[in-house]
C-alpha cells in the first residue's frame, strides 16, 4: 500500500530554480564581426558585445591568410574566441605554410551611457605561441539611434606596432613560449602602445559599412614578405544574408582583399521552429459516479490497465517499464525516449493516466527511468491535473512534488514484453578531424551498425561496428610521442580499423541506495581501450552538488579494433565533483590517474542553458611535464553540446556533443566509456525537471 | 622564428565528431533515438537546399513550409468536412497562409473544450475563445481570458487585461500581458455550413508596451455563441480564424 504522499522535498528549493527572466543585457550589441571573428571593426576590436549566449563560427580568407574562428558570448560581458589561421609561406622565413591557434578574450568594463562610451579590455592570443599576441583598451559610442558607432582605442603588442605614442614599463619583454600553451602574462600591457580607431555605419537591417585606422604594422608578415603594407586603412562591407548568416567583403592595408562568412547561433533562438509534435491527448475528467474500489479485487483488471497504458505510451514515444497500482494510488516507471524536457514526458504521462485509471485512483506518481534505473518521481494529485490543464505551467509546478524515486518498490510489476528487448540501427556517420597542419580538414564518411539487448532493467549488452566508405582521417604519419601512445596513434586506429568494433560491452546500472547510483561496464569500452570500468555516483534529487568515483582497469586495443589487445595495460580512475554554480554555470573537477599512468586533475567550466545547450572549456594538469607532453604543454579544449530538438525542431532527447582538444596528445587523457552516470542521472533529476517545466502541458 | 619548424611538425589534429550527417543513405532500425538524427538531418538538408534555391529564384514565403496543413478552396473544404463528420466541427484557418484544418471536439475539461485535427494539432476553447493551441508550432500554451470572455459573450464593450503564456527559445514560460478594449463594430448575417444567423461583430484591440499589437474579431449571436472569430495566437503563428460549421 503506497497511498502516502511524500513530502520530502522542499518545493521552495526547486521553485528558486524556476526561470525568472533573462540575464541583464549590457547594451552596445552587434552581430557584425571583424576578421578575427569577434564583434568589431575590420581587423580591429570594438567595445561591442554579441548578444548573450551567441555562438559564432566564421570562415574567412585575405591575402595569404585563411581563418576559421569560433566565438562565444559567454556572459553578457565576456566574449571568448578560439581561432585557427593558416598563413601561406610564412613558416621558416617563407619556406612553408604556417598554422596558428589562438585564444582571445574580451571583457566589457563599462556600459555605454548617455554621454559616455562603452569600454572593453581584451587579450588576443594570450595562450600559445603568440603570433597575434596583443592587448587593448577600447571605447565605442553609438549615435543616430545605434546606426553609427565610433570606436577608439589603444593597443599593445601587435596592436601597438604602428606609430606608437608611448610605452608602459619600458620595452615589452620577449616571450619564450616553449611548448606553447602557457599564459603570456608577463607581457600583457607592456611596451609600446599605439592608437587605433574607426567607424561603423549601419545603412539598413542588412548592410553595414566599416572603416578603420589600424595600429597593427604586420611587422613579421612584412619581414617574411607575404604582406606589403601600403596604408593603415581598412574597409569592410558586411551584408546580413539571413538571421544566421553574414557575408562580408573587405580591403586591407591597401594590399589585400578578402571575404568572410559568419554563422551565428543562439541557444535562446532555436534554429528550427519548435512545437510541431502532435498535440497530447487531453485530460479526461472523472465522472461523478463509479468511484468504488471493488475493481482492485479482480487481478486481471490490473494487468489489463497496464497493457492499455503501455500501448498508449508506446504511441507517445515513451516506454512503460513498470506499474504499481492500488485502488487509490498509481506509480508508473516511464522511459522517456522522445522529449528533451522530462517535464513534457511527465505531463503527457499524467494526461494518459487520467484517460486510463479508474476514478478511485487519486494520486499519480510518475517516475522517470533511464537505463532501467529509477531517478526521480513527480507526485501529483489527479484532481490538480484535472483542474489545471488549461492553466499556466507554473501552477501545476507549485502543486506537484519532485522527490527521489523509490529504488525498489515491491509492488512494481514489470510491463510484460518490455524485457528482454532488442533494438538495432544502421546509420550513416560523418567524422571531421580538424587542424592537422598537413591537412587542416580531414573527414570520413561511413556506415555504423549498432545493436542493444536490454536483458533486465539496468542490464544491457551493446555494440557498434563502423565501416568507413571514404575518408582521409587515417592518411599520413602518426605523431611521435615520448609517452605511451594512448591517444596520439588515433590516426593509425582510423587507418587500420576497417571495419572497427567501436564498442562491445555488457553494462549494469543500478541504484545502490538513497541518492546513490552505480555502474559496471565490461568489454571493449571504446575504440582504443577495453577492460572493466566501475563507477558510483552520489546525487540527491534536488542537490547542486554531486560526487562520483570511478575505477577502471583497461588494456590498449589492437589498431585493427577487432578483438585483440596490445601489451599496454593501466589502472585508471577518478574522483569527481559536479557543482551547479547558479546563473547557468556548472563546474566539474575530475582528479585521479589518467591513461599513461599520470596523476592529476581536469577542471571544466560550462555555461549551461535550460534547453540543454552547453558551451565550456576544460584543462587537465598532470605530473607529465610540458616536455614529455609535447606541443601545447597540457591537455585543454572546448566542449559544445547542442540539443537536436533545438537544431531540428522535432522532439528529441538526442544531442550533438563536440569536444575539441586543442591538441590531442597522450598526457592527461581519460578513458572514454559510455554511460557515465552523471551525464544521464542529472537529466532525470529535479533541476532538469524544473528548468524545462514550461513544457509540462506541451 | 626558429621554432616554426618544430611547431609545424609537432602540431596534431584536433578532432571533432559530428554524428552521422550529410550522407543521403537512409537510416533504418528499431532504435528510433539512433536513427532519428540522420533521417531528420536529411530532411533538414533538403529543406535548406529548397529554401536556398527558392531564395535564388524568387522571394519565397516562410509559411510555405508549414506541415500537415493544406491550402484549399473554402467551399470545398466546408462541404467535405460536413460530409465526413456528423457532429460539431470547426474549420481552423491560419490567416498568414490560408492553411485549413478541420477539428472536432474530443474532450471537455475544466471549462475548456479541446478540439483536435487529423494532423495532430489541437485548439482548446472556452466559450469560443482560444485559450491554448498544441502542435501548431509557436503555440499558445495558456491564456487568462476570463474577463474578455464574459464581455464578448455578453456583446458588451469593455476594457481589460489579457494574459498569454508562450514558450521562449529555451523552453521557459513567458507571460505577455496585453491591455485590450472590446468594442461593437457592426452587425451582419453569417451564412456558412449549417450556420445561418445574425451576429454582432465585436472588435478586440490589444497592445503591449513592447510594440506587440493585434486585433481580434468575434461574430457573436444573441445567444452568446461565437459563430466565427479571428484570434491572435502568438508572434510566430499570427491569427487563427475559427469557423464553426454546425
Amino acid at each position: 500500500m503506497r497511498a502516502r504522499i511524500s513530502t520530502s522535498l522542499a518545493i521552495g528549493v526547486l521553485a528558486s530554480l524556476m526561470p525568472i527572466g533573462g540575464v541583464a543585457e549590457v547594451g552596445t550589441v552587434t552581430t557584425s564581426y571583424n576578421i578575427s571573428g569577434l564583434p568589431g571593426l575590420v581587423d580591429l576590436p570594438t567595445a561591442e558585445v554579441a548578444p548573450d549566449g551567441e555562438f559564432v563560427l566564421s570562415f574567412g580568407s585575405f591575402g595569404p591568410h585563411a581563418r576559421g574562428a569560433m566565438t562565444f558570448q559567454a556572459t553578457p560581458r565576456i566574449t571568448a574566441s578560439f581561432r585557427y589561421t593558416k598563413m601561406r609561406d610564412f613558416g621558416g622565413g617563407g619556406a612553408y605554410d604556417y598554422f596558428d591557434r589562438s585564444f582571445d578574450v574580451r571583457f566589457r568594463l563599462l556600459n555605454e551611457s548617455k554621454y559616455l562610451p562603452a569600454v572593453s579590455v581584451g587579450l588576443n592570443d594570450f595562450i600559445g605561441t603568440g603570433v597575434y599576441s596583443s592587448e587593448y583598451v577600447v571605447a565605442t559610442k553609438s549615435f543616430l539611434d545605434n546606426r553609427l558607432r565610433v570606436t577608439g582605442g589603444l593597443g599593445w603588442g601587435r596592436l601597438g606596432s604602428r606609430d606608437p605614442i608611448g610605452s608602459l614599463s619600458g620595452v615589452r619583454p620577449p616571450w619564450d613560449y616553449g611548448e606553447g600553451g602557457t599564459l603570456s602574462a608577463s607581457q600583457w600591457f607592456k611596451g609600446d602602445f599605439a592608437p587605433f580607431g574607426g567607424l561603423s555605419y549601419q545603412v539598413n537591417d542588412k548592410l553595414t559599412f566599416k572603416a578603420e585606422y589600424s595600429s597593427d604594422a604586420y611587422l613579421r608578415e612584412s619581414e617574411v614578405g607575404i604582406v606589403e603594407l601600403n596604408s593603415p586603412l581598412n574597409f569592410m562591407v558586411d551584408y546580413k544574408w539571413s538571421q544566421t548568416t553574414n557575408l562580408s567583403l573587405f580591403y586591407l592595408y591597401g594590399d589585400m582583399i578578402g571575404g568572410q562568412l559568419t554563422f551565428s547561433f543562439n541557444p535562446k533562438r532555436p534554429a528550427s521552429r519548435t512545437g510541431f509534435e502532435a498535440a497530447p491527448l487531453p485530460v479526461k475528467p472523472r465522472a461523478a459516479t463509479g468511484w468504488d474500489k471493488e475493481w482492485i479485487n479482480d487481478a486481471s483488471n490490473k494487468s489489463d490497465l497496464q497493457k492499455i497504458l503501455a500501448d498508449a505510451f508506446a504511441k507517445d514515444g515513451q516506454r512503460l517499464q513498470g506499474m504499481a497500482l492500488t485502488s487509490t494510488d498509481v506509480e508508473i516507471q516511464i522511459q522517456n525516449k522522445k522529449y528533451n524536457s522530462p517535464a513534457q514526458a511527465v505531463g503527457r504521462a499524467a494526461r494518459l493516466l487520467t484517460r486510463v485509471m479508474p476514478p478511485s485512483v487519486g494520486v499519480f506518481r510518475i517516475t522517470l527511468v533511464d537505463n532501467g534505473v529509477p531517478m526521480s518521481t513527480v507526485v501529483a494529485r489527479r484532481s490538480d491535473i484535472e483542474a489545471l490543464e488549461h492553466s499556466s505551467a507554473n501552477e501545476i509546478f507549485e502543486r506537484a512534488q519532485i522527490v527521489e524515486a523509490n529504488a525498489s518498490n515491491d509492488e512494481m510489476v514489470l510491463t510484460p514484453g518490455e524485457y528482454p528487448k532488442f533494438s538495432w540501427a544502421i546509420t550513416p556517420y560523418a567524422e571531421l578531424s580538424l587542424f592537422d597542419p598537413d591537412n587542416p580538414i580531414r573527414s570520413e564518411f561511413g556506415i555504423r551498425a549498432s545493436a542493444k539487448y536490454e536483458i533486465t532493467p539496468g542490464f544491457v549488452l551493446s555494440g557498434a561496428v563502423a565501416q568507413s566508405i571514404w575518408g582521409d582521417v587515417g592518411v599520413g604519419e602518426a605523431s611521435p610521442s615520448l609517452l605511451q601512445p594512448v591517444r596520439s596513434h588515433r590516426l593509425i586506429y582510423a587507418r587500420d580499423g576497417d571495419p572497427a568494433i567501436e564498442h562491445l560491452t555488457a553494462s549494469w546500472y543500478t541504484r545502490l541506495g538513497k541518492n546513490m547510483y552505480g555502474r559496471v561496464t565490461a568489454g571493449y569500452l571504446e575504440p582504443m581501450f577495453g577492460g572493466v570500468s566501475a563507477e558510483v555516483l552520489w546525487k540527491p534529487v534536488d542537490s547542486r552538488l554531486a560526487l562520483g568515483a570511478e575505477v577502471n582497469w583497461v588494456k590498449q586495443r589492437d589498431y585493427n579494433q577487432l578483438f585483440g589487445f596490445q601489451d599496454y595495460s593501466v589502472a585508471t580512475g577518478h574522483l569527481s565533483a559536479y557543482y551547479d554554480l547558479g546563473s547557468g554555470f556548472g563546474a566539474t573537477v575530475h582528479a585521479g590517474r589518467y591513461l599513461v599512468g599520470d596523476w592529476g586533475a581536469t577542471f571544466a567550466l560550462d555555461r549551461k542553458f535550460d534547453n540543454g545547450w552547453e558551451v565550456g572549456a576544460f584543462a587537465t594538469f598532470t605530473d607529465v611535464s610540458a616536455e614529455q607532453f609535447g606541443e601545447g604543454s597540457f591537455d585543454k579544449g572546448i566542449h559544445v553540446t547542442i540539443p537536436l530538438e533545438w537544431a531540428l525542431g522535432q522532439p528529441s532527447r538526442g544531442k550533438s556533443v563536440t569536444k575539441i582538444h586543442s591538441l590531442s596528445r597522450d598526457g592527461g587523457a581519460r578513458l572514454d566509456v559510455d554511460g557515465r552516470l552523471y551525464d544521464w542521472v542529472s537529466d532525470g533529476h529535479g533541476d532538469a525537471l524544473a528548468s524545462r517545466w514550461g513544457k509540462f502541458w506541451r | 622564428m626558429s621554432n616554426d619548424m618544430k611547431f609545424s611538425v609537432m602540431a596534431r589534429p584536433m578532432r571533432m565528431l559530428i554524428a552521422g550527417v550529410v550522407l543521403s543513405l537512409a537510416a533504418c532500425g528499431s532504435d528510433k533515438q539512433t536513427t532519428q538524427l540522420p533521417k531528420v538531418a536529411g530532411e533538414f538538408i533538403k529543406g535548406v537546399a529548397s529554401n536556398v534555391s527558392s531564395r535564388v529564384t524568387a522571394k519565397s514565403s516562410d509559411d510555405a513550409s508549414q506541415p500537415s496543413t493544406a491550402k484549399a478552396d473554402p467551399n470545398a473544404a466546408v462541404k467535405a468536412a460536413l460530409a465526413a463528420t456528423p457532429g460539431p466541427i470547426n474549420l481552423v484557418i491560419r490567416e498568414s497562409n490560408a492553411a485549413v484544418l478541420a477539428m472536432t471536439p474530443i474532450e471537455t475539461n475544466a471549462g475548456g473544450v479541446t478540439w483536435m485535427g487529423a494532423g495532430g494539432q489541437s485548439t482548446t476553447l472556452k466559450s469560443g475563445v482560444i485559450v491554448a493551441t498544441r502542435g501548431v508550432g509557436d503555440d499558445l500554451m495558456a491564456a487568462d481570458a476570463g474577463s474578455a470572455r464574459n464581455a464578448i459573450v455578453a456583446r458588451r464593450p469593455a476594457s481589460y487585461d489579457r494574459v498569454y503564456d508562450h514558450l521562449t527559445g529555451v523552453g521557459h514560460t513567458s507571460k505577455l500581458t496585453t491591455k485590450c478594449t472590446l468594442s461593437t463594430n457592426k452587425s451582419e448575417r453569417l451564412v456558412i455550413g449549417e450556420i445561418n444567423s445574425a451576429a454582432v461583430v465585436m472588435k478586440e484591440d490589444c497592445a503591449h508596451p513592447n510594440g506587440i499589437k493585434f486585433e481580434n474579431l468575434y461574430w457573436v449571436a444573441s445567444s452568446g455563441r461565437i459563430l466565427k472569430s479571428r484570434q491572435w495566437i502568438s508572434q510566430g503563428v499570427g491569427y487563427l480564424i475559427v469557423q464553426p460549421l454546425r
